[in-house]
């Protein structure tokens, strides 16, 4: 659990060290995240996946900070796909069996920009994985190198402390 | 146990460690930020809450020291609570609703005071009831006895002729009967003209006078046509008169106007030396409003918010949410419980040197709910209290949350209420209330945007410290009358819409004190009146004979003509009705 682990999978992910499937997954998830308003276990269900599933943390990380406010851009699409759902004639049976559960409210899932952040996250994860997946194939490829060769990168890795970290880590 | 890895079970194991450490160290703070949040949105005014614990397995919340300060005076609070507790249903908390099955609200005090302001630093905008309030109740503080204490000795010395209303009006007078009296000279031509037709038709009847008796028949056509004539000339000489009898009537109502103003100027001069209007109801508003109006806006603003809370919830179609909230659907099944509800609260208090002792109070508050048409019920409080020394009050409200459109009430009655330490008006008039008690009763309700009230307020064994800072003998003599009272009473009536809200105010305070500076200032009225009108009068003297001379001389210099005219013409008239019926006829000839 020690955060420098995320530095060091995003510094990883730059260099081209990652799985490139580690990396989209890890951007998909930390999409989802971002999107779904806090406060409710939707969020510390995704958590406790950001944490348990085998992918990038520090790009799923990078990616949640990255939406989370884009989710408050999307909060009227969301809120009117949320309100559709919860509204549907054909739904009513099954939201009133889930309300009365144990637990399962504490999702919130009857909140409209809940269900509705739920749906567009899970909506975009295969899209957002698979074009995240060809974006770091193309940046390990070609990108990697150069990123590699950018001063500002050289100077960074000639950081003492970096230096440390990397023999620490490693 | 290879299908179980280490690594990503400790991660889990992490994360929920992580959500624990939250809900433990985090959570009672989150809660109380979102109550001082909430509560601060509701009351205007600060909310301060001193420890709050929630123990989840217990399914309790303890809320220690609870503090709301009134918006409308800062340095108090409406509300304060020394403990409440909660008992929430557990299964149902794991179903993400806040059922409370009973809950106790203790030590409950009212009007307490605060070392630090309970305003807030962005204090929200007034509502259009407190504006409403403010407006009809809130003290006058610029009429009824304003600036007393500047009234001048010398007033007559100060008169600007220029500002006098009615000079203006006089001059105004004098120019339109000159005015008349030019436009009826060139009407001269047609009273000549009606003359000259009278002088023919008089030959014409003159002519009908010799003749034989055979030409009766011819002569009575004759008589005819000149009874016709004179009675048309009658008819246009009484337009003439109708016309210059307006144009006179025109000119006098601008000299009643005129004189109308001279006393107009007279209490305007008045006014200006600092003599007042004396108005008992203004005085009453001047000792009382800042009293009333604070605490009747204050019971407004929460009956309004109830109201407009409950209408939210059940509008078809609610306003958009904030931003990351969303609106929550509820899927109750039968007999369900809403999201919230308060069951019933248990509330005991003491409510301390309002009623001269201390009051012990109990009461209970029930049926608060976030769903009001599934709980179906309205959500009432209802708290009672007696001292040792007899003195009781009692409170009931009602909101009636599942009606449409939605209603709120108040009722409440007390006797006894201590008025030691009351501050009356300002430092000009006013004073300190040392002992008395008032029987307080009232009604207020709210249907829709519709309110209806009466609040009655009656104060015996009253003994007030004036505090008056006017000069000479009016000071001494309204001190003297406040002193001299030993009870009052408010009547305060609410009626009409939230926009256009109506509040009547009456008391007889204003009556006392309105007397005694009448009494004060009626010998400096009496005398700067005496003094103002003989310089007025001296001021007008002329100018008003001669405007009244031009306006009574139109009269006869208009009407004078005319009526003569018409005295001749009704004179010929009765000639020709003589020649009509045979006046030549010879009569002793006839019957010799």
């Amino acid at each position: 659990m020690n955060p420098l682990r995320f530095l060091k999978d995003l510094i990883s992910a730059l260099h081209g060290g990652s799985d490139p499937r580690h990396l989209a997954a890890g951007f998909a998830l930390g999409a989802a995240l971002g999107l779904i308003p806090k406060g409710n276990l939707f969020a510390v269900f995704f958590l406790l996946l950001f944490f348990a599933l085998r992918l990038n943390k520090g790009m799923a990380f990078l990616s949640a900070t990255v939406f989370t406010p884009l989710g408050y851009a999307v909060d009227g699409l969301a809120h009117r796909i949320g309100l559709a759902l919860l509204k549907a004639p054909a739904l009513q049976n099954l939201w009133a069996t889930l309300y009365d559960l144990p637990i399962v409210p504490l999702t919130r899932f009857n909140n409209s920009v809940v269900l509705g952040n739920l749906v567009i996250g899970a909506l975009l994860y295969v899209p957002l994985y698979f074009i995240f997946l060809r974006f770091a194939l193309y940046y390990n490829a070609v990108l990697a190198a150069r990123v590699e060769n950018l001063k500002i990168i050289q100077a960074f890795k000639g950081l003492r402390w970096y230096q440390t970290y990397r023999e620490w880590t490693s | 146990m290879n299908w179980l890895k280490k690594g990503p079970l400790l991660a889990v194991a992490g994360g929920v460690l992580l959500v624990w450490v939250f809900v433990v160290f985090f959570f009672d703070s989150a809660l109380k930020h979102a109550l001082i949040t909430g509560g601060q949105a509701a009351a205007g005014a600060k909310v301060e809450i001193g420890f709050l614990r929630t123990r989840w397995l217990k399914g309790s919340l303890v809320i220690n020291r609870i503090a709301v300060a009134d918006h409308e005076q800062p340095m108090k609070n409406i509300l304060e609570l020394s403990r409440a507790a909660f008992q929430f249903d557990v299964s149902a908390a794991l179903r993400g609703k806040a059922v409370i099955r009973e809950a106790a609200l203790e030590g409950l005090r009212q009007g307490t005071a605060r070392t630090t302001s309970g305003a807030l630093r962005r204090r929200p905008p007034p509502s259009a009831l407190t504006l409403a309030v403010a407006k009809q109740i809130a003290p006058v503080k610029e009429a009824a006895l304003s600036k007393v204490s500047e009234a001048k000795s010398s007033i007559a010395s100060e008169i600007d002729i220029s500002k006098l209303s009615a000079l203006k009006k006089l001059e105004e007078a004098k120019a339109k009967s000159k005015e008349i009296e030019e436009r009826w000279k060139g009407k001269s031509s047609e009273i000549k003209e009606i003359e000259k037709e009278a002088r023919e038709v008089a030959e014409q009847l003159k002519a009908l006078g010799g003749g034989s008796s055979f030409d009766i028949f011819k002569k009575a056509r004759s008589a005819k046509q000149a009874q016709e004539r004179i009675k048309a000339l009658i008819s246009r000489v009484d337009a003439q008169k109708a016309e210059a009898q307006k144009d006179i009537g025109t000119a006098q109502a601008l000299m009643k106007e005129a004189d109308e103003l001279r006393q107009k100027d007279l209490n305007g001069l008045l006014s200006a030396a600092g003599l007042p209007g004396l108005s008992s109801t203004d005085i009453a508003r001047r000792l009382l409003g800042a009293q009333t109006a604070s605490r009747l806006a204050t019971a407004l603003h929460w009956m309004q918010l109830a109201r407009a809370r409950a209408a939210a919830k059940k509008a078809p179609n609610p306003p958009p949410p904030p931003r990351r909230q969303g609106l929550d659907i509820e899927f109750p099944r039968a007999h369900s419980y809403p999201r919230f509800l308060l069951e019933g609260a248990k509330i005991t208090g003491t409510l301390d040197g309002v009623m001269g002792g201390a009051l012990d109070l109990n009461g209970e508050l029930g049926g608060v709910t976030s769903n009001p048409q599934l709980y179906g019920k309205p959500a009432t409080l209802a708290v009672a209290g007696k001292s040792a020394s007899g003195s009781a009050a009692m409170l009931n409200a009602r909101l009636d949350q599942q009606k449409d459109p939605v209603g709120v009430s108040l009722d409440f009655n007390g006797e006894g209420f201590s008025l030691a330490g009351t501050q009356l008006g300002d430092d000009g008039v006013g004073g300190a209330i040392k002992d008395g008690r008032a029987q307080i009763k009232g009604h207020l309700s709210s249907s829709g945007d519709d309110w209806n009230g009466e609040i009655f307020l009656s104060a015996v064994g009253v003994v007030i410290e004036p505090r008056v800072s006017l000069n000479g003998a009016s000071g001494a003599l309204v001190a003297e009358a406040l002193k001299s009272l030993s009870g009052f009473n408010v009547r305060i009536g609410i009626s009409g819409s939230e926009k256009d809200l109506k509040l009547a105010f009456s008391s007889n305070i204003g009556e006392a004190v309105s007397a005694a500076m009448k009494k004060a200032l009626a010998g400096q009225i009496e005398a700067q009146k005496k003094i103002l009108e003989a310089k007025l009068a001296s001021i007008y003297g002329d100018r008003f004979k001669d405007a009244r001379a031009s306006t009574d001389g139109l009269a006869s210099k208009l009407l004078g003509p005319l009526d003569a005219q018409k005295s001749a013409l009704n004179k010929q008239l009765s000639d020709a009705l003589g020649h009509g019926i045979g006046k030549t006829l010879n009569f002793n000839k006839l019957f010799k």
